[in-house]
């Protein structure tokens, strides 16, 4: 209700600024008037259109382990606020593209992470495939290793938006928020890795965190990678050891890393 | 060497050749498989050709046959044929995996499983009566 207010409010806001305007030419251009009051109601349809502050653009049903989800696609916008928090995901900038795995049927948009909901995102399926839904191999916790790699965050660029931005190009990911500390899981994805080992294929899936370190007041970004390699004729993949596949590993999140940071945009 | 010789010979000959073909192969890609699953090739190939070799060899090194002894003369091409069609039958999947990118092991296990069980009538007779039945 909060947010239906909000929209509405917003909505009501660029209504008032577009009568302003049609006064304006009704007062200053006799032709117009008598086009005004079509233009008016063409300029209200388009304002409350406008102001819907989040838009779902796909979304997928999909399989997330034993669970059913989606793989949702929308963009947000609020204006006058400088950042949003969407209850599944964490804190992110006002305005915004993301896509992701969701388990939910819905996504909150709240003006703090107890604050009041601004608005919130029905999750309806648009793309509706033939057959049964596409699992998603979003790893637990448990298959990564504990150590870590750490990434000073030292871009400009929201850490979400950022990450999302590069993510998306080569897995699905599943953000999950816990005391106040968010975390994506992405899917298996092939490792690209230099010729030398081509009866080795390999994948990867990682497990990003953002961290704040109150000492220097900066976020950091924590990688953790479940490395697989398997063999060309074989179905099974076990965790890697080797070198090659290791190393491909560690190129391939720095190079990730980097592009979140903007160094190879 | 009397015609009954000749015979076992020329099947002895075929087995052999088809089963070390076939071991070669799976050995010449074993770095493309788990080690695990290369022996389960193995193991699968010599347990599919040990019944065969088996009353082969058990047969040559278990007695002479009689020197009267003859094999059935019209039966005998038929008998060399069904054995080259079973061999070829389970040879050239090996062969294929060997070559062939993107085969799986377990599709090949699965079909040496399959048909090595369904094919066995096509040998096991002929190799009773070449082996077992010509030293009586």
């Amino acid at each position: 209700m909060g947010g239906a207010r909000s929209a509405h409010a917003e909505g009501l806001t660029a209504l008032l600024w577009h009568v302003r305007f049609i006064a304006t030419l009704w007062s200053d251009n006799r032709h117009m008037r008598h086009l005004a009051p079509l233009v008016l109601v063409l300029l209200a349809l388009t304002s409350c259109a406008s102001t819907q502050p989040v838009k779902l653009i796909a979304a997928q049903r999909v399989i997330i382990g034993d669970e059913t989800g989606y793989n949702v696609e929308y963009e947000f916008s609020f204006m006058s606020r400088e950042s949003v928090y969407v209850r599944q995901v964490g804190p992110v900038g006002a305005s915004g593209h993301l896509e992701h795995l969701v388990r939910a049927e819905h996504l909150d948009f709240l003006d703090s992470r107890n604050g009041k909901i601004l608005a919130s995102l029905a999750i309806t399926p648009t793309i509706h495939p033939s057959a049964s839904p596409p699992t998603m191999d979003v790893p637990p916790e448990s298959a990564f290793p504990t150590a870590y790699q750490s990434f000073p965050w030292t871009s400009s660029a929201p850490l979400i938006a950022a990450a999302n931005d590069v993510l998306r190009r080569y897995f699905r990911y599943e953000p999950r928020n816990s005391d106040n500390l968010t975390r994506l899981f992405t899917t298996y994805a092939v490792l690209p890795h230099s010729a030398g080992a081509p009866d080795v294929p390999a994948k990867i899936a990682l497990l990003l965190s953002f961290p704040h370190d109150p000492a220097t007041n900066r976020y950091s970004l924590h990688v953790r990678t479940s490395v697989l390699e398997g063999r060309s004729r074989s179905d099974v993949y076990k965790t890697a050891s080797d070198d090659a596949v290791l190393r491909a590993a560690d190129r391939f999140v720095g190079q990730l890393v980097a592009q979140m940071q903007g160094v190879h945009p | 060497m009397t015609r009954i010789w000749r015979v076992r010979i020329t099947l002895l000959t075929m087995f052999i050749t088809a089963f070390v073909l076939q071991l070669v192969c799976v050995t010449a890609v074993y770095k493309s498989m788990w080690p695990d699953e290369y022996v389960q090739v193995m193991v699968k190939l010599f347990g599919i050709y040990s019944v065969h070799l088996s009353v082969i060899l058990g047969a040559i090194f278990g007695g002479k046959p009689p020197d009267h002894a003859q094999p059935p003369r019209l039966l005998t091409p038929i008998a060399v044929a069904l054995a080259a069609l079973w061999n070829v039958l389970i040879g050239w999947r090996t062969v294929a995996f060997a070559f062939t990118a993107g085969e799986k092991v377990t599709d090949l296990i699965a079909y040496l499983d399959g048909v090595s069980a369904a094919s066995a009538f096509l040998v096991t007779g002929l190799l009773t009566t070449y082996f077992i039945k010509a030293n009586q």
